[in-house]
């Protein structure tokens, strides 16, 4: 029936059909019956031709062809095939399917609460995942806005930057036309709020230009972005600050609010709080321009302070716009760098995409603790892999019970079900029970968001009436219901009716080997998180307790913020000593604990050459180094008897000999305010920042009456009544002012916050993966126990004692665990060094916890197993020969 | 299984394909029922036709036949099956009881 080659037709006096009839019925003709189709057609149309006349004729031939495509001439259903899915089969899948999770309710509630845990767990961190990928994605320019970051080398300093100068804001919207327009955005923290008779810090604040809201979009409850900060003395609050200094949000603008130390500004505008997913956080905005209120100076091309975002006319221009910056270097940077011939210094600007600000800045100095890319791959993985076990879960134990649905599918297949139908029949049933999973998962999911909103510092919520939200949820249910039915439906629907009806029958041999393996996954899977979970709290806990060269304990720190309070600061020192519950005080203009301190440019000499070190540098008072209880190495610490170490003397840290390669202080001297001075003495190396950063060299000046913060330490025995006096003499001092203090070691806790997060994540996430791999395995040896209720009861009648059975029952399973602990120590190690690469000083991994997390795994997968093995073990042999 | 049902044009056909003895394709089918019914009926209603009517039992049909100006291809020729015989009839016998119950006066006004 091979339809033929030549539509000509042979009759030359008239002309062929339609050429694109005859292609379009070889092509969509009904292969049965094209041949004679087109014959009948050919005779037909010559007779058409001499009846009605060729122009008809070809009509006529045209539209039968038309009539006669597949698609149009459909058949219909065949009189003698039932039609499956007709109400009364659907009725009756249904109805099996709820009966068969009625029947095995231990198998049901184990398969089904897998299902649900995995799928909160999976919801949870992709919620998670999903926030985390959309910082900034709402913006309405959000793709044409780039940050400047800054890339700088020279000798052996090296500085990733992601703020700059601020005349570069300027210089660049001039030169450049791709470049629409410019923001410069300072961040600035603990600033002084008054309004009236309420006084208060606000923990962030930024300075910004008038671009900001063309920029970004913020949600203005009072003013409008374009009037906002017209005015140079202009402030827009956030709500927050706005309840915190009114208690209330309306009738504001226009209001006169002093900042600072005394300095008024006029609410301009109320915004709703910034959303948790923009890369800026503030509670109130200040104008950049105003140089009084933002202390900016506008053109100092090496003092890099603010942040320079531009907005390009088109997103593809970032790449163009790079390539000309070595130029812009030379033309406007290399000479305040002093980098005369522009050759000396390495200096790249790059353009960061907005979006990409809060993933990827985690090499940028001072935004190390921002998100993280990494995380983002490991909590998905970890989402995925959880859904994986719980998928599992339901694949083993389906195909482990394939025996017991062996008759019904015998009997429907005799009766003359096809293949496919009942393949649609088992993949109804566990898409069924995965949706049962979700509807258990969405109530554990409105339980756990709040805890986990709390973990995380962020403010998930899971819209369901949002009509996207809910098709995800619905596709996602399906795709599980799909992935974890698909297996059990192809083995279950694959029975031969007439080996089963004959009873010979037993299943649950087959696909041995495939259960066994999917345990070692799920079991591999659960170890390396468990590892992951040890190796991460043993990090934290290094981090807390390591010494870090000076003792943290019981010093509170007292920001001096406004110029008055750092005034008055040498006052509030001398009279809080008075006080024997003071132990000490010290002013400093550094900061411990936290932020980095200013960094610059430092020039040592030793016999003929000189070295240019940066590094970050504070002025200090006498008592520093006794108040946080600081060790000198060599030389002496700075002398209040000798007036001239005020100009003439400065201390550095070990770390900064290293650097310069020197043996020790004595020939060296260092330039300072074009003085050659020398180094008066050497400390210990003491930790100023977090364990995340290495300890760096550092310059000390002295600066006896002035300083930013006063660092106090109190007496162990009563710190409340110490604090209270701290107060009390604070408050005399400045009245006015708001008390304001941290304790050192909070402050160094507090930099481990997202650690601990991440820490706190790991522990949840890694209890579920097990919790839900015990839930399977669980299953199967219940499972197992029951295929081999016949055999136990030989074994024990012909002596057999509970502990060999035990043994004999559980040894199976400790074999696959103990494969999967082969498999996941390497992984864990990989990763887990992975992980460790962030700290500068971290715990080596060692053999033992590798060990501890198997004998875990172990234990638990014992614990699980032994519950059934026990039982079958113990029951009385009479019972399970009986029915023989 | 349910009792034959044809339809109008069903019957028609299958009553022409009877007709044309040994020489039933879709042609002379056609042309058949153009000739003798004098309505022009659609080659495409025709062959879809024939299709049901051998689904349904009444026609079975084999592949001979083939003429230069078929273009070489070889004909489906259909004949009645004895379902299908049966089936005639019923609707034969059918028609001929409600004729015979039909009143004589009746007959008349219809002009019979």
């Amino acid at each position: 029936m091979e339809p033929a080659k030549t539509p000509d037709h042979p009759n030359r006096n008239i002309g062929p059909p339609p050429r694109w009839a005859t292609t379009l019925l070889d092509w969509l003709g009904d292969p049965n019956t094209v041949e004679e189709v087109q014959g009948d057609l050919l005779e037909l149309f010559t007779y058409w031709v001499e009846t009605v006349g060729e122009r008809k004729a070809r009509w006529r031939y045209g539209l039968s062809v038309l009539k006669l495509l597949r698609p149009l001439a459909k058949r219909k259903e065949r009189y003698s095939t039932p039609f499956s899915l007709s109400p009364a089969m659907l009725r009756n899948y249904l109805k099996i399917a709820f009966r068969n999770l009625v029947k095995s309710k231990v198998y049901s509630a184990l398969t089904l609460l897998g299902l649900a845990a995995g799928m909160t767990c999976a919801i949870l961190l992709g919620l998670y995942v999903h926030d985390e990928l959309n910082y900034d994605h709402y913006h309405k320019h959000a793709e044409r806005i780039f940050r400047v970051n800054q890339y700088i080398k020279w000798s052996d300093n090296e500085y990733k930057l992601g703020i700059t100068s601020a005349p570069m804001g300027p210089a660049l919207q001039q030169e450049y036309p791709e470049v629409n327009n410019i923001l410069r955005v300072k961040k600035s923290n603990e600033t002084l709020f008054r309004a009236g008779e309420k006084v208060l810090y606000a923990k962030n604040v930024i300075y910004a230009d008038s671009t900001l809201f063309t920029f970004f979009d913020y949600e203005f409850i009072q003013g409008t972005p374009q009037t906002a900060f017209l005015n140079r003395n202009s402030v827009v609050l956030t709500q927050k600050l706005a309840v915190n200094l009114f208690g209330r949000t309306d009738g504001l603008l226009g209001t006169v609010i002093q900042v600072k130390d005394h300095l008024p500004v006029m609410v301009a505008g109320v915004i709703r709080d910034v959303p948790t997913n923009h890369h800026l956080k503030f509670e109130a905005i200040l104008p950049y321009a105003n140089e009084a209120i933002s202390g900016i100076n506008p053109g100092k091309w090496d003092s890099f302070n603010s942040m320079v975002y531009v907005l390009l006319n088109r997103a593809d221009e970032q790449r163009k716009l790079e390539a000309k910056m070595p130029a812009f270097y030379k033309k406007h940077i290399a000479q305040a760098l002093k980098d005369d011939g522009g050759n000396k210094v390495k200096f790249d600007i790059t353009f960061q995409p907005v979006t990409d600000i809060h993933l990827r800045s985690t090499h940028l100095m001072g935004e190390e603790n921002g998100g993280n890319m990494a995380y983002v791959y490991t909590f998905s993985a970890i989402g995925l892999f959880i859904l994986l076990i719980a998928v599992v879960n339901y694949i083993n134990l389906a195909t482990a019970r394939s025996a017991g649905r062996a008759k019904e599918i015998g009997i429907r297949k005799a009766i003359g079900s096809l293949r496919l139908q009942l393949l649609g029949q088992f993949l109804a049933e566990s898409i069924l029970s995965s949706f049962l999973a979700l509807f258990f998962s969405l109530l554990l999911l409105y339980m756990l968001l709040p805890l986990f909103n709390q973990l995380t510092d962020k403010s998930l919520t899971l819209a369901l009436w949002n009509g996207q939200t809910g098709f995800q949820l619905i596709g996602f249910a399906l795709v599980i219901g799909l992935v974890s039915g698909l297996y059990p439906a192809f083995i279950l629907s694959r029975f031969k009716p007439a080996v089963v009806l004959k009873g010979s029958f037993t299943a649950g041999g087959k696909g041995a080997l495939l259960r066994q393996s999917l345990v070692v996954v799920q079991f591999t899977i659960s170890m390396v998180m468990m590892v992951g979970t040890i190796i991460v709290y043993r990090q934290l806990q290094f981090m807390r307790h390591t010494q870090l060269g000076l003792n943290q304990e019981q010093v509170l720190t007292i920001p001096l913020k406004v110029p008055s309070a750092q005034k008055s600061g040498i006052v509030l020192k001398s009279k809080l000593l008075q006080n024997p519950m003071i132990k000490g005080a010290s002013l400093t203009n550094g900061t411990v604990g936290s932020e980095m301190n200013n960094k610059s440019a430092f020039t040592f000499y030793v016999g003929g050459t000189e070295q240019s070190v940066s590094t970050e540098h504070f002025s200090i008072d006498h008592d520093f180094l006794s108040v946080l209880q600081i060790k000198l190495k060599e030389g002496r610490n700075f002398s209040p008897d000798l007036a001239s170490d005020s100009t003439g003397a400065v201390l550095v840290n070990e770390a900064m000999l290293k650097r310069l390669g020197w043996k020790n202080r004595t020939a060296g001297l260092v330039e300072l305010g074009s003085r050659k001075i020398p180094i008066a003495g050497v400390i210990r190396d003491f930790h100023l920042h977090s364990l995340h950063n290495k300890i760096e060299p550092l310059v000390l000046v002295l600066h006896p009456d002035r300083g930013d913060n006063l660092l106090v330490r109190v007496m162990p025995r009563n710190i409340p009544a110490a604090l209270a006096y701290v107060k009390t003499v604070y408050e005399e001092v400045n009245p006015n002012q708001p008390f304001e203090y941290t304790f050192l070691d909070q402050t160094f806790a507090e930099q481990y916050r997202s650690d601990e997060q991440k820490g706190g994540l790991f522990l949840g996430f890694s209890g579920m993966a097990i919790f839900i791999a015990c839930l399977g395995l669980f299953g199967l040896a219940t499972f197992t126990a029951e295929q081999r209720t016949k055999e136990i009861g030989v074994r024990k009648v012909l002596g057999a004692s509970v502990a060999s059975i035990v043994a004999l029952l559980s040894k199976d399973f400790l074999k696959l665990v103990g494969i999967a602990i082969l498999i996941a120590s390497p992984i864990a190690w990989y990763g887990m060094n992975r992980w460790l690469q962030d700290f500068a000083y971290k715990i080596d991994l060692e053999w033992w916890v590798f060990a501890l997390a198997g004998l875990v795994a172990i234990g638990i997968a014992l614990l699980t197993v032994s519950f059934q093995s026990i039982k079958a073990a113990l029951m009385n042999p009479v019972k399970s020969l009986r029915s023989e | 299984m349910k009792r034959a049902f044809l339809g109008e044009f069903e019957e028609v056909v299958l009553l022409t394909v009877a007709v044309l003895d040994e020489s039933a394709y879709g042609v002379t089918v056609t042309q058949e029922i153009e000739q003798k019914t004098g309505r022009a009926v659609g080659f495409s209603t025709v062959h879809t036709t024939l299709q049901r009517l051998e689904e349904k039992g009444y026609l079975s049909s084999k592949m001979s036949g083939a003429t230069a100006e078929r273009g070489g291809r070889r004909k489906r020729f259909f004949t009645v099956t004895a379902a299908g015989r049966k089936a005639l009839m019923e609707v034969k016998s059918i028609r001929e009881q409600l004729w015979d119950a039909l009143p004589p006066q009746t007959l008349q006004l219809m002009g019979g």
